[in-house]
């Protein structure tokens, strides 16, 4: 219970520094992929990402394969990425950064 | 890079919920895939430790050496091979899935230096989801890769389970000085490996609907090859020993053959074969959970070199179905190996790396 509590306000604490920034964000949206077996969470996260021009995605998973999977595609999407214990798994939170300008 | 735009042609393989002429999607029927839903190593290692292991003077190679097949002596001149091997769907079309079983299976006798001579069928169907044409359209193609191996399917078992499984257990013989045993790697011997890596990934891929249907076509290819050619190439190049590559991956398969041999191993991932877009898979977190377990496994086994990128580390984690052989070869022997296997469209053979002296951990060392 300590453990699952210290997790918690972390995660807490790392939302609201996270919200600080809030301003600049366009959109935000959360996926719940608990329970979900790989890849199921990394389609649904990738099928998110690709759905907004710039923004953040809050995903919820319970397993260390998923957290290590959509770390990887976060990468490879290009996303800057953070990802802390919470209760019943790990919350990670991919920030979509948008093109820079280069689109129309 | 966009993974819209992967290469290949006819786009999407499948999505992941759609049915294919009619039938269920085999790939969607399991969480893991092929050789990738083997027990991780670490838990098989756990659960047989203490139990007695058979010992008999006429069984030349059991569990100890972790072989692929036991050699049991009937007669001096006779020597019986052994092995089973079956698992969930690791395609979607039935009959590929029943030759990629049975290559799968066979391939076990062919890395021992055998000949594959009966087959017995093993299946667990849940025949409420899955229609009895199915069944049937596995052990179709199955039997056709037996005779493709000159081998026979004489019998098997079914049972009524909630997961679809399918595989073999093979029966052949071994001449007495061809055995290709994981023990017998020797300092200085040169690694080949015969088949390009990355199923694991690629069959991920193509169940998440993201792999392009001519790598998903690719990767069928190459785990319904024989490695028969490879092992009769290994043979003839007077190999020391030899394994195939499945669910433990290529660095799982290899420390095994280092352990049971008493050596070190040097490889170089950038010589590995690859199949096509495996690295790029990889980078977008398509890597299956065994991937993992083997990683965990081989924690402290292995050495990586901080110049092999994670990406291709995942490559050489991944569990492999019907993955090639990794043939270990005295120097002077690798050009007849290559020639022998040259012209095989079952082999893309390269040098992977080289047997060292030295026996404790880590026994693996990967550089780029």
């Amino acid at each position: 219970m300590l453990l699952w509590d210290r997790s918690r306000r972390e995660t807490e604490s790392l939302a609201s520094s996270w919200k600080c920034e809030g301003a600049a964000v366009t959109q935000e949206m959360t996926i719940d992929a608990r329970g979900l077996a790989c890849p199921i969470p990394v389609i649904r996260v990738k099928k998110a990402l690709e759905g907004v021009a710039r923004g953040r995605v809050v995903v919820l998973v319970d397993e260390q394969v998923a957290v290590e999977n959509i770390t990887r595609l976060a990468g490879y999407m290009r996303c800057s990425h953070q990802c802390a214990a919470c209760e019943g798994g790990f919350r990670i939170i991919i920030e979509k950064p948008g093109s820079g300008g280069e689109e129309p | 890079m966009n993974a819209k735009r992967l290469p290949g042609r006819g786009g999407p393989a499948k999505g992941p919920h759609m049915a294919i002429q009619g039938q269920c999607d085999l790939l969607q029927l399991t969480e893991h895939c092929g050789c990738g839903a083997k027990l991780a190593a670490a838990d098989l290692r756990e659960f047989l430790s203490g139990l007695p292991a058979s010992r008999d003077p006429r069984l030349l190679v059991g569990p100890v050496t972790f072989d692929d097949a036991a050699v049991y002596r009937l007669r001096d001149d006779c020597l019986l091979v052994q092995t089973v091997d079956f698992f969930p769907p690791v395609a979607s079309d039935p009959e590929t899935f029943g030759r990629i079983a049975a290559a799968n299976a066979l391939s076990d006798i062919y890395a021992m230096g055998g000949r594959p001579l009966t087959a017995l069928a093993l299946m667990c169907l849940p025949s409420k989801q899955v229609p009895l044409g199915v069944a049937r359209a596995i052990v179709h193609g199955a039997t056709e890769k037996l005779a493709e191996a000159g081998a026979l399917l004489v019998g098997g078992h079914t049972l009524e389970d909630p997961q679809l499984k399918f595989g073999l257990s093979v029966t052949g013989l071994v001449e007495p000085g061809h055995i290709l045993s994981n023990a017998g790697a020797r300092t200085g011997d040169v690694l080949v490996l015969t088949k390009p890596l990355g199923t694991g990934l690629t069959v991920t891929a193509a169940k998440a609907g993201l792999a392009p249907a001519s790598l998903v076509e690719e990767a069928n290819r190459w785990m319904s090859a024989l490695n028969r050619a490879a092992a009769e190439a290994a043979v003839q190049g007077g190999a020391h020993a030899a394994t195939d590559i499945t669910g433990f991956g290529l660095l799982g398969h290899c420390w095994q053959m280092a352990k049971a041999s008493g050596v070190r191993m040097r490889l170089r991932a950038g010589q590995m074969p690859l199949l096509d877009c495996a690295i790029e898979f990889a980078s977008m977190g398509l890597v299956p959970a065994g991937a993992y377990a083997n990683r965990r496994f081989l924690d402290g086994r292995v050495r990586i070199c901080e110049k092999v990128a994670l990406a291709l580390q995942d490559v050489l984690f991944d569990p492999q179905t019907s993955g090639g052989l990794l043939v270990c070869l005295p120097a002077e022997s690798v050009e007849k190996f290559r020639q022998a296997a040259a012209g095989q469209r079952a082999c893309r053979c390269a040098v992977v790396g080289q047997v060292e002296e030295g026996d404790g951990e880590p026994r693996l060392l990967v550089e780029m």
